[in-house]
């Protein structure tokens, strides 16, 4: 909490009549700026489920913890295949760890 | 966002609401209405809440803030246990899940002296297995009698263990594992600390909610209850959630058959929007009150005179008769409301939702005087359970002629044997 979004990188969804991460936040918080880049409307407002980071098709946005509650800086970042995320997480001593799991199951 | 039942006499006739983004009115007519929002969170202040940028850092999804419930009240249904508020032990600072490593991976909570409290001092309630509740409240107890922190005993997995609970984590709750790299923790060698949650209304964990019969029909005919909303069937989480929306749902199509067509009235709808939009039209020059700081009034009251985690969750008759007096003084004030844009316009309705909610556990807190669930409901001064008078449902609706909220009690009776 908040994301913190890339401006190099988000495209704003520019094909899409809403930015994914618009669709996606349960608090209705993401939304574009007037240069079409996404931002979070209210920071302390996000409750970190990462909707938005898991959404975004370039990666443009990261889910940070507020340095009151953890320290700088810790980072997880999702992969998302088609049925399986692969997360890396690296931790403010250096380490780095992968976790997977599937998040559909086929029919 | 919805904001209000339509009802054609006594009968529900269906939902009015707007859009938070296009801003436009919605009117929903239907011969059957089932309300399945999800329960309450924020109706108490987190403790996370001061002097962070992480206003949300709840257990419960912050934005389910009790529409479901506030729309029913104001038109006079019946609710249930409303006073057996979800509290729970999460990891302390982030409020994520324990039960995922203490009943999935068979770890054990430990206190500051290193001493496996459930097992010592809760041994004769079921130790590590004991009820949900006593669980939840044994940390904060911890606590208050000089022994905290309290930890959940993550040190007893090997490297392997405790990968695969924080992929568990990383599906259940993902940003928990970017608070333990955040401060650096490796459950495998240092335990997770954990604390008390704020308190929720959350009908598919405790009994709170519309009282409902058994095809899930509230007191109001044609309005249908599932999941967080549908009160005394506590424990049923999402699967049970998801079979009650099965059942309301056929209950809704029976209701329909039998009872036909409803008729739209227009002066509802009218007098609705005049009061959904009106914080938007009060001029910029206004002086009047944005709802966050209405909302923190409220969490802050709560917290502190109805039993929120400040106050190990306890609360009395005084606490709560100065929580309600209060509570009459933010209703008066929602008048003064004001919204620069649709999103602002949400959160203002979101507040009148929570002081709706709100105020219906005070009034319920007050009717239970006894201490039945200590942590989800205890009162310092009825502190031991009194099967006499209270082996029963706290309930309450307003009275839609006199205004007033009354409560009252229903007999328990059980249904299946015991095991």
């Amino acid at each position: 909490m908040p994301p913190k979004v890339d401006l190099q990188k988000c495209d704003g969804c520019k094909a899409l009549d809403e930015p994914l991460c618009e669709q996606v936040c349960p608090g209705n918080l993401m939304t574009l700026n007037k240069d079409g880049k996404a931002y979070c409307r209210d920071l302390r407002h996000c409750w970190d489920c990462m909707s938005c980071t898991k959404v975004c098709p370039v990666g443009a946005i990261e889910t940070r913890i507020p340095y009151q509650i953890g320290y700088h800086k810790a980072k997880l970042i999702p992969m998302m295949g088609t049925n399986s995320i692969t997360w890396t997480c690296e931790d403010i001593n250096g380490n780095v760890s992968r976790y997977r799991y599937k998040n559909r199951v086929e029919d | 966002m919805a904001t209000a039942l339509l009802m054609d006499g006594d009968r529900c006739s269906g939902a009015m609401g707007f859009g938070v983004r296009d801003g436009k009115f919605y009117v929903f007519k239907a011969k059957a209405t089932i309300v399945a929002t999800g329960g309450a969170c924020g109706l108490y202040k987190s403790y996370t809440s001061d002097s962070t940028a992480s206003h949300h850092q709840t257990w419960m999804c912050p934005f389910n803030v009790g529409t479901g419930y506030a729309i029913g009240l104001r038109k006079g249904a019946e609710f249930t246990s409303m006073e057996q508020r979800w509290v729970a032990a999460r990891t302390k600072d982030y409020c994520g899940p324990v039960d995922t490593v203490s009943v999935g991976f068979n770890a054990k909570m430990i206190n500051g002296k290193g001493e496996y409290f459930l097992e010592k001092h809760y041994a004769d309630q079921g130790g590590d297995k004991a009820p949900r509740y006593i669980r939840a409240n044994a940390p904060m107890e911890e606590w208050r009698e000089g022994r905290g922190p309290t930890y959940i005993d993550t040190t007893i997995m090997d490297d392997e263990t405790c990968h695969n609970m924080l992929t568990d984590y990383l599906n259940e709750r993902p940003s928990f594992v970017l608070y333990l790299a955040s401060n650096g923790i490796n459950p495998a060698e240092q335990p997770v600390e954990v604390y008390g949650s704020d308190p929720y209304i959350v009908g598919g964990h405790t009994g709170s909610g519309y009282w409902v019969d058994m095809e899930r029909m509230t007191t109001i005919p044609g309005l249908f209850a599932a999941g967080e909303t549908a009160g005394g069937n506590p424990n049923k989480f999402v699967g049970g959630c998801a079979a009650e929306g099965k059942l309301s749902a056929r209950g809704a199509l029976k209701f329909i058959e039998d009872k036909g067509d409803v008729n739209l009235d227009s002066g509802q709808v009218e007098g609705e929007k005049e009061r959904v939009f009106s914080p938007l039209f009060k001029g910029e020059d206004y002086d009047g009150l944005i709802p966050e700081e209405v909302k923190e009034r409220l969490q802050r009251l709560m917290d502190e005179y109805a039993g929120g985690t400040s106050q190990f969750y306890r609360v009395n008759e005084q606490q709560l008769d100065y929580a309600l007096r209060h509570i009459q003084f933010l209703k008066k004030q929602i008048e003064y409301l004001q919204a620069g844009s649709l999103h602002e316009l949400m959160h203002a309705h979101e507040v009148m939702d929570r002081i709706e909610v709100a105020e219906i556990v005070c009034n319920h807190l007050k009717g239970r005087k006894e201490t039945r669930w200590a942590g989800w409901q205890t009162r310092s001064d009825y502190p031991e359970r009194d099967e006499e008078n209270f082996n029963c449902f706290v309930e309450s609706r307003r009275n839609l002629e006199t205004n007033e909220i009354e409560v009252f009690t229903r007999p328990y009776e059980r249904i299946v044997d015991e095991e």
